[in-house]
């Protein structure tokens, strides 16, 4: 990213919200292992209480085909959404021998700089703090889900069972406490750099102006050393940045990708297009699961 | 730490402090919804971490990844793991994959064994009695006495695999044995995971790298492995240098999750990996690549061999005082052959030469290297990219890649050992990285990775106890493998006489043997009904536990009060100290056989019925690689790097560097081996033979022979079958967690095919199959990818008894023995290795 972007970005506090920090997160796709750590790290810690057996707050699916949630019949109507399932079509590639391609897309919530869902709620219950961290007030959502509607990234779960919306806290009790999060601290292949955005100084903003400096040793943000990472020398990306909402994860797109098949989740080539990329053909759909 | 945890949130304080001042840029316009005032939802979620204790661990499941984790525990249940970020070299952290994450799972698992249980009615019914444990162990030892009274106490055969994954519990199984001269199965030659290319080749079990030393190679070929998978706690070594440049590459027949991470992938028909080799090993010495130095320096390039006999020529040949065991080498200027001295530079590596013997005869030697090339000039690119598929440029350039990057690695995988050939295809490989100066270097080598076979100590003193204190008289186990075991034995089995006997006890403890094992059909048909007593220790009702007479629970990893472990992985020996009390009726493995000690009154030699003394017994006499580990250092440290000569540690630096001979009976790296058995398969030298079952030409025909035959069973069977590993279990291990089974598509087994294959037999997406061949079957759905190549079945294995549908996917397998695995029978060093690759199978909708 250009050093205007990011002064575009996070040169200054957050428009509309005004927070001064943004915490975010650097995602290397191409050192992702699709082991989903990061998701039974984030369940064990955050979901696993009553009505959360398929929410998962961070979760990874094979792209192309792997969607979570999948939407059955009418696109737009989330109460059709299926949740269950959240790895289906794993390791299945898209093309014909010898041009296969697929990649593991990790998703936390994105913690956008405009959000979709603050403005959705009609009780007002979901803000976004002052690190950029965007939660629902657990004690005031009433659950009308106008949230979950909202999300174009799909990252905002209704727990039918405490009839709340629910979504990825970037692990706030933990950053307080001097720690990353959970899927990033649990991050085996190491391809997770997490900061605060709004830092010129910080590793992830470094990472993200200049990404030559990721396969070099860089002095860590922090004395935790879970931010040493080698990532690969690419220019950093958001996912689906078309939606319009500046998410605060980013991704290092992956290598072994058709470019444009890359465009196609990470720049801007689908501008106003709203349906996901490469729907499962039907000789691959499986049936009655 | 406080500083830095100062400076992390730093960012998170100052927006506090800065929050009263008004935002200069920009208008908030939802500014109204962002009020700072207390929300105490959000207190809940920092109150839940308040009363936490933590203990750090380590899990101990046999997947070489030995990962330390956190356990927090609070009011005595676990909530959940951390890695512990302690590895004193940070390149090691964080370890552990999603499977450790859920380990607790697994404790508090629905199908947890609680109390000693005894089978009533028929094996595998599903019909068991609550017994105390008195009556369990008075039970347990009655029936042992009985079956050795009747058939002789060698025929209790004790089965506790991967002692490494945890010394003490599952070296006390050993030492069970060894104690009461019962039967020890073997385990690592078995599961096919031994690569015998190494004992061939140096004599040793296995040699590989450090996984750190993969931050010193120029170029890694990756060859059959799907690291990716599974070996997730340091498969980043690899992914790290291809984001520092370095060259990947990916031999698999599989686009497999490792083949997304890599610059290359190579698609290769199964089985015909050593001819690839071959074939690369072709072009290196056409191009002139070769490091003669290497060749002529530390193997058996230079060494004499007789044209005649095929034996190399030693000593005793050609004098009548010569030394038998000594090897010969050429000396021109003398125009005869003189005994070889190590790491010498002056014979030459090329040649043949006319001897005369000590009886007057002149025959013809030739160096084997010279044999070596001779052979070669079969695999030029043009053969080997028919055998192989790969075309013939690709294995010019790729040869051409790997030979003038220095250092160049290969990771030597079980994808191309768990073949009936799988010695000839490692030999292969072993070759190419010899002929290009690639062994005893850092950043090269020829490393497997597979199994945590490595204890990092010598264990003999716990498992083999001496008789006599000072004397070298142990008390020793009867090994019989347990290929025999499920296979019964063969004509060419090592030792036969001796060590063939029908068992009729199997206590499986540490592994879910009957579940796990390969040729399903012949144990359950042949081999059970043979057993009289199965004793199953077992946290889960495992296959192994359902299909036993005997269930006892003991304690899950968590509730361990002490033991150690290691692995090939990373140099570390760490303590695994018990979170929880243990629950249920739990017990260790080591109390458990103790108390039966005691009922067979061999309890004196036994003598530990807790692990904590035998640790310490253990770090005592375990030798140089633990000197200066004691158990007070590891109680604080809990992770002790062990001492190596090198760091990262690579294998055989000192040999190549002439400072020591390699442990072979020539001193050499032996690429070509003059035992009986090889010459008569024509096997001296690495050589490619078509697969012993999985190929549609000439079975186990070297290919000039083979491309002109057809396999009967081929025409039959036409899709190659292999059962694999998978990242969402250890083996059985995790299979039945709903939190990860949850996540492994659709959560029950599948059968994954090319869209194509399956559209040939009418079959789609979601489709009940049946995969079957003369063996047996296994009943599942359908997959479609294209990942799989045509003419292959692939379903990732592990699942339970009661997960399957019908039949299992080991049903299908069977391990024909290679007879040059049977040369020597050395317990996990020599023996059988399983070729459960090398299978065929058809698909037919069910």
């Amino acid at each position: 990213m250009s050093e205007e972007l990011w002064q575009k970005y996070y040169g200054k506090p957050n428009p509309k919200y005004g927070n001064r920090v943004q915490y975010g997160m650097l995602i290397d796709i191409n050192k992702c292992l699709g082991c989903h750590s990061c998701t039974m790290a984030c369940k064990q810690t955050w979901t696993s209480g009553p009505g959360q057996e398929d929410i998962y707050f961070n979760s990874v699916s094979t792209q192309p085909y792997g969607k979570y949630p999948r939407h059955e019949g009418d696109p737009k109507d989330s109460s059709k959404y299926d949740y269950r399932h959240s790895n289906l079509y794993q390791d299945t590639p898209k093309g014909e021998y010898p041009n296969l391609w697929q990649f593991y897309l990790a998703r936390p919530c994105n913690h956008c700089a405009d959000p979709a869902c603050i403005p959705a709620c009609p009780t007002r219950s979901i803000y976004k703090n002052q690190d950029g961290i965007v939660l629902i007030d657990q004690d005031k959502c009433e659950g009308f889900q106008y949230c979950v509607k909202a999300c174009p990234y799909d990252k905002i779960y209704y727990n039918s069972v405490t009839k709340k919306s629910q979504k990825c806290i970037f692990c706030f009790p933990l950053l307080e406490k001097g720690q990353e999060p959970q899927c990033v601290k649990s991050c085996v292949g190491k391809i997770r750099v997490f900061g605060n955005l709004m830092d010129p100084e910080s590793a992830i903003s470094k990472l993200i102006r200049d990404p030559s400096l990721g396969a070099k040793p860089y002095t860590p943000e922090v004395g935790l050393k879970a931010t040493h990472r080698v990532i690969n020398p690419i220019e950093p990306r958001q996912y689906r940045p078309d939606f319009g909402t500046v998410p605060s994860v980013w991704y290092v797109p992956p290598r072994n990708v058709p470019p444009e098949e890359v465009e196609k989740y990470f720049g801007y080539a689908m501008s106003g297009l709203v349906e996901e990329p490469n729907p499962v053909p039907a000789n691959l759909k499986m049936k009655d699961i | 730490m406080t500083t830095s945890r100062r400076n992390f949130i730093k960012g998170s304080l100052s927006a506090l402090a800065a929050g009263g001042l008004p935002f200069t840029s920009g208008r908030a316009a939802f500014g109204a919804l962002m009020p700072n005032k207390n929300r105490p939802w959000e207190d809940a979620l920092r109150e839940q971490f308040i009363g936490e204790k933590v203990v750090r661990t380590v899990n101990l499941p046999n997947c070489t990844g030995s990962c330390g984790w956190n356990v927090v525990v609070k009011d005595g249940i676990v909530q959940r793991v951390e890695p512990p970020y302690d590895y004193p070299d940070d390149e090691y952290n964080p370890r552990g994959c999603m499977k450790g994450q859920t380990y607790h799972r697994r404790v508090y698992s629905p199908g947890r064994v609680k109390f000693p249980m005894k089978r009533v009615g028929p094996r595998g019914g599903g019909q068991w009695k609550r017994i105390t444990w008195d009556e369990a162990f008075d039970f347990i030892a009655s029936e042992i006495k009985r079956i050795s009274a009747k058939y002789g106490k060698e025929t209790v055969w004790i089965y506790p695999p991967v002692p490494a994954t945890g010394i003490v519990k599952q070296g006390a199984g050993f030492r069970f044995a060894a104690v009461n001269g019962f039967g020890l199965g073997t385990f690592y030659n078995w599961y096919g995971d031994l690569p015998l290319a190494h004992p061939i080749t140096w004599n040793v079990q296995t040699e590989e790298h450090e996984f750190k030393d993969v931050q010193n190679t120029k170029y890694a070929i990756i060859w059959g492995s799907d690291v990716v998978q599974t070996r997730m706690p340091d498969a980043h070594f690899f992914t790290d240098a291809r984001a520092k440049g370095v060259k990947l590459v990916y031999i698999s027949p599989y686009f497999d999750p490792t083949a997304t991470a890599v610059d290359e992938w190579v698609r290769v028909r199964q089985g015909t990996d050593g001819a690839l080799a071959l074939g690369m090993c072709h072009v290196v010495v056409k191009r002139g690549l070769v490091d003669e130095a290497h060749l002529l320096k530390t193997t058996s390039g230079p060494l004499l061999v007789r044209r005649d006999t095929g034996k190399y020529l030693k000593a005793a040949d050609v004098a009548a005082d010569g030394d038998p065991k000594a090897f010969m080498v050429f000396d021109k200027a003398a125009g005869k052959p003189v005994v070889d001295t190590y790491f010498s530079d002056k014979p030459p590596l090329t040649g043949t030469f006319d001897v005369m013997l000590k009886d007057g005869k002149t025959v013809a030697c030739a160096t084997s290297h010279t044999l070596f090339l001779a052979q070669l000039e079969e695999y030029d690119p043009k053969t080997v990219s028919e055998i192989t598929g790969v075309p013939a440029k690709d294995i010019e350039r790729l040869a051409v890649e790997y030979a003038s990057a220095k250092p160049a690695s290969i990771w030597s995988g079980t994808g191309i050992n768990h073949w009936y050939h799988g010695d000839l295809i490692g030999r292969s490989v072993i070759a190419l990285a010899c002929l290009t100066g690639n062994i005893g270097v850092n950043g090269g080598g020829v490393s497997p990775w597979a199994g945590q076979y490595l204890m990092r100590l010598n264990p003999a003193d716990y498992f083999f106890p001496l008789k006599e204190e000072g004397k070298p008289d142990r008390y020793q186990a009867v090994p019989l493998d347990t290929a025999y075991v499920v296979n019964g034995p063969t004509e060419t089995m090592a030792n036969k006489a001796k060590l063939w006997r029908q068992i009729r006890c199997i206590w499986a403890a540490g592994g879910n043997l009957l579940g796990e094992a390969s040729d399903q059909s012949n144990l359950m048909r042949k081999v059970l009904p043979q057993i009289e007593l199965i004793v199953s220790p077992e946290i889960e009702m495992s296959t192994t536990a359902q299909l036993a007479d005997i269930v006892l629970p003991v304690v899950s990893w968590y509730e361990l009060p002490m033991d150690i472990t290691t692995t090939p992985a990373h140099p570390y020996i760490q303590l695994v100290q018990g979170a929880l009390q243990p629950m249920y009726e739990a017990k260790t493995d080591i109390e458990i056989y103790y108390e039966v000690c005691k009922r067979l009154g061999t309890d004196h030699i036994f003598k530990f019925n807790h692990p904590e003394a035998a640790v310490d017994l253990l770090l005592k006499t375990g030798g140089p690689r633990v000197k200066g580990i004691t158990l007070e250092r590891l109680k604080k440290e809990k992770v002790i790097r062990v001492n190596l000569p090198s760091s990262p540690y690579a294998a055989f630096t000192e040999e190549v560097a002439g400072k020591a001979k390699f442990k072979t009976a020539s001193g050499r790296q032996e690429l070509y081996k003059d035992e009986d058995r090889f010459i008569q398969f024509g096997e001296q030298l690495p050589v490619h033979k078509e697969p012993h079952m999985a190929t549609p030409f000439g079975p186990s025909k070297p290919w000039g022979q083979a491309k002109k035959e057809r396999n009967p069973f081929h025409e039959k069977y036409p899709l190659v079958y292999h059962s694999r590993h998978t990242r969402w279990s250890v083996h059985s291990s995790w299979r039945t967690t709903s939190d990860i089974v949850k996540l492994d598509d659709i959560g029950q087994p599948l059968l994954e095919m090319n869209p194509k294959e399956a559209a040939k037999r009418g079959i789609a997406a979601g489709d009940w199959a049946t995969a079957y061949n003369q063996n047996g079957y296994v009943k599942a759905k359908v997959k479609l990818r294209e990942s799989v190549p045509m003419g292959a079945v692939v379903i990732y294995f592990g699942w339970q008894r009661e997960q399957i549908r019908e039949g299992h996917w080991n049903a299908l397998t069977h391990n024909d023995i290679n007879p040059i695995h049977e040369i020597y029978f050395i317990p996990n060093v020599w023996g059988p290795v399983s070729g459960h690759f090398d299978q065929l199978c058809e698909v037919k909708k069910a």
